[in-house]
């Protein structure tokens, strides 16, 4: 994944991390990069996966500690300026609006437009087209672009953002729980279509319960407890049993 | 994961009823079919209120002779014209999810301190006696002011927009009342008359000047990222926030074209009257009347959905059912008493389409 001319850095870090509500640290001291390819982060119900995604994408400010894109130390407190930079994070319940078109969704915030009569004006058929193209990408079935969210299936509405994502030159994609809303058929074609991503090259950052799933989809695996990065793992090269183990905190921290 | 079942998948998420092993035909047979049915029901939305219409128009020829003549139809015209306008700034507030109830009082507080600050005092004005021209001026600007003040108690103070609304309804029909002491001005600058009221030939410039703002708010609602940001923060705030939607900028916006459109339908409705009555706006119930043809006019309650030729519709057909009570001579005590059971009904209807477009 590198090109002559760069230098080896990691596509997101984070070095010395901390967030409290009130006296919990949902992140204590936390460092980890992330490179491209697809890495899933496990951990118990409040070990802070949740957190340390919201804080890459916008939604949260952290205490103390920084986050890094290609190296740089970066400060955002909004989900905009995470995108400026190239992070984008998939959250369901917030990613679309259910009373406008996949055209209209992909491109919200960002429409496409034209000059008429010296006016800025948006351009629905561009829009349509591009969408059409970006949605075509994730070689997912999908009803024109024209068709209303609210008709798409939990899968389909889920590609629509990552859609959105790529179109606008992504190069972090963060996902929590993913599938979470998806039956059996639909999550499996929906991870298909992130490991397609992760092996475009795309940094994908996925936080998940599922640990099968999470063995059989990721490149590195991170485990997650009390707030802290406890384990980076090689998921060819450990078990459910290892993971679980780390994961409630019976096994010594070797990292 | 081999490419064969991933095709498989593909196909199947298209089925959410879970046929397996449609083939990519089926796949692609699908989304014509959810396009084509799609669009036949945006159709539908669109025109569901002309059989309405229609059946009105036959039920208005058929009680008075007077319904279908030119004229009449004109006069209808002007009539819906200022209704319309408040129309208009009501459902862009209702598409942001919102509502305003104080259009109504700004209706007539607008063109009331307008023609205080412009009339002499011996016709109950201030004795400023304000160039007209900068009258008009003050209009817009206390319809823009009052939007402003609503929408930074509603957004900024997170005040509910019911209460706050309906206090500031009341507020400005008191201020529109207490400064001329509930008389009438009357004898209008042309500034102030010349759109209500006069005609080219025999359409009244009210009309022509309605449809002008009807087409330019309708282009820029579907043409302008603007326009396009209030769908999205009436249909999902919170998406349209992490899309970098600025949501209270947006929405503070449409109360102050809400109440420069609502100032701008005073400001014909007095030049129709060729007088600014105390009672114009809150006395005369304008606000339940463009709340009604608004959502009957296929604009949501719950934000995100409308247009501006369903508006219009909406403000044509509520503006005909007044003007067949009108001819019917129905008691004007209880002219009142039909109109709102009309439009209650009228509400259903709208109500029961909506639904099934909603079922799509």
């Amino acid at each position: 994944m590198l090109d002559n001319n760069t230098v080896a850095v990691p596509s997101l870090a984070a070095a010395h991390l901390s967030k409290w509500y009130g006296h919990v640290g949902a992140l204590q001291d936390v460092s980890v990069e992330f490179w491209p390819g697809l890495t899933g982060i496990v951990g118990d119900n409040g070990a802070g996966k949740s957190t340390l995604l919201k804080i890459f994408s916008g939604f949260e400010v952290p205490d103390g500690g920084q986050v890094l894109v290609d190296g740089r130390p970066v400060a955002f407190h909004t989900a905009r300026a995470a995108r400026t930079v190239g992070i984008e994070s998939l959250y369901q319940s917030l990613a679309l609006v259910d009373t406008l078109t996949v055209a209209d969704n992909v491109f919200l915030g960002r429409e496409l437009t034209r000059r008429l009569l010296g006016l800025s004006v948006v351009d629905r058929r561009a829009m349509r087209r591009d969408a059409d193209k970006a949605l075509q990408l994730l070689r997912i079935s999908m009803p024109p672009s024209r068709v209303g969210v609210k008709q798409l299936s939990g899968g389909q509405r889920q590609a629509v953002a990552l859609a959105r994502a790529m179109y606008f030159g992504a190069r972090v994609v963060l996902l929590d729980e993913p599938t979470a809303a998806l039956g059996p058929r639909e999550t499996a074609a929906f991870l298909r279509i992130i490991r397609d991503t992760a092996d475009h090259g795309e940094t994908v950052v996925v936080v998940g319960h599922n640990l099968p799933q999470m063995l059989e989809l990721a490149d590195h695996m991170l485990v997650m407890r009390a707030g802290r990065i406890v384990a980076a793992i090689n998921p060819k090269e450990t078990t459910l049993r290892e993971l679980t183990d780390f994961m409630v905190g019976s096994v010594k921290e070797e990292t | 994961m081999t490419p064969v079942s991933s095709e498989n998948e593909a196909t199947a998420m298209a089925q959410p009823t879970g046929q397996v092993g449609g083939g990519q035909a089926a796949a692609d047979a699908e989304p014509q079919r959810l396009s084509g049915e799609g669009r036949a029901l945006s159709l539908l939305r669109e025109v569901s209120l002309l059989p309405v219409l229609i059946l009105l128009i036959v039920l208005g020829a058929l009680i008075s002779p007077v319904f279908l003549q030119a004229d009449n139809f004109w006069g209808i015209g002007q009539y819906a014209s200022s209704i319309g306008l408040i129309t208009a700034g009501e459902a862009l507030v209702i598409m942001i999810g919102s509502m305003d109830l104080s259009l109504g009082g700004t209706y007539g507080l607008a063109p009331m301190l307008a023609a205080w600050l412009v009339a002499p005092a011996s016709a109950f004005g201030a004795g400023l006696r304000l160039n007209a021209y900068v009258g008009v001026i003050v209009l817009l600007l206390v319809g823009a002011a009052v939007g402003f003040i609503n929408g930074l108690l509603i957004v900024k103070a997170r005040l509910s927009a019911f209460i706050v609304t309906l206090g500031m309804l009341i507020g400005l029909a008191g201020v529109q009342d207490g400064i001329v002491t509930g008389q009438t001005i009357s004898a209008l600058p042309t500034a102030f008359s010349y759109i209500g009221g006069n005609f080219w030939g025999p359409v009244p410039v009210s009309l022509v000047a309605t449809a002008v703002v009807f087409v330019a708010v309708g282009l820029f609602l579907r043409y302008r990222r603007a326009g396009r940001a209030i769908y999205a923060v009436g249909g999902n705030s919170e998406a349209a926030r992490a899309a970098g939607i600025n949501v209270d900028r947006v929405k503070i916006g449409v109360y102050m074209a809400g109440g420069v459109l609502a100032a701008m339908g005073g400001w014909l409705e007095m030049g129709r009257d060729g007088a600014i009555t105390a009672s114009q706006g809150y006395g005369e119930s304008v606000i339940f009347i463009a709340f009604a043809s608004a959502v009957i006019g296929g604009v949501s309650l719950l934000g995100g959905k409308g247009n501006m030729v369903g508006v219009a519709t909406g403000v044509l057909v509520l503006a005909v059912v007044q003007n067949i009570l009108d001819l019917k001579n129905v008691n004007v005590f209880w002219e009142e008493a039909v109109y709102g059971l009309v439009i209650l009904v009228a509400l259903v209807i709208a109500r029961v389409i909506g639904e099934k477009e909603s079922q799509a």
